[in-house]
């Protein structure tokens, strides 16, 4: 997890030069920790590089986080989380993406050359 | 960076960015806790699920024993997170 010490602050300076509000930079930076913390956690051991770029159009940012080399795997497909559930047990499993659903506009993901590419989504001014 | 501290009056203070990566030092303050505590937020500036994992977690042991967190001064971007986690029903929240 030590390389979420480097992934913040590079979304924050490419969301700002992208002129995202400081709501969808929060936002972002929030999907992007679940999403990284879920490959990770996910990936055989000695699995490659995550790369995450950061892009923008028609008034959203699009942050691209591609793994190579590793098995496909759809962070999407996950069913819906039993939030009270999970609320009265003190155990939020799930609640992650949970999270990511709700604060972002999409979550795209695909499966192409070997490599899992998932695109979040969020307008620059929410 | 992330700091977790607890003051004389033994509220505990949080500042900077709780993320995936601070949980185990966060826990070895928040896993000391035995009473009813109040947590700071004020400088606080992100949360993921993981710190809100923590924060659940102790909540749940304490409310065993009849103490709780009592969370206070938090931002709006990290109350909008308690919000949509719907934790705002969980725990005490002030400003």
């Amino acid at each position: 997890m030590a390389a979420l010490a480097g992934i913040f602050p590079f979304l924050e300076q490419e969301l700002q030069s992208h002129r995202a509000s400081s709501a969808t930079i929060f936002a972002v930076s929030l999907a992007v920790e679940e999403l990284f913390t879920n490959m990770v956690k996910y990936s055989p051991p000695g699995a490659g590089t995550v790369c995450i770029s950061v892009g923008s159009g028609e008034g959203s940012c699009h942050i691209v986080m591609e793994e190579c080399g590793v098995e496909p795997f759809d962070p999407t497909g996950a069913g819906e989380v039993d939030l009270p559930g999970h609320l009265e047990s003190g155990r939020p499993g799930g609640l992650g993406l949970y999270l990511v659903r709700h604060l972002v506009d999409d979550v795209h993901f695909e499966y192409r050359n070997r490599c899992n590419v998932i695109t979040v989504s969020k307008e620059l001014e929410s | 960076m992330f700091s977790v501290s607890v003051s004389e009056e033994g509220v505990v203070v949080l500042a900077g960015r709780f993320d995936a990566s601070q949980v185990q030092a966060a826990g070895e303050v928040f896993d000391r806790l035995e009473t009813t505590t109040r947590v700071n937020f004020e400088k606080l500036d992100y949360i993921s699920s993981a710190g809100l994992g923590l924060l659940l977690k102790t909540q749940k042991r304490l409310g065993m024993a009849g103490h709780g967190l009592v969370l206070t001064k938090m931002n709006k971007l990290v109350r909008d997170v308690f919000r949509v986690a719907r934790f705002d029903i969980v725990f005490p929240i002030e400003e």
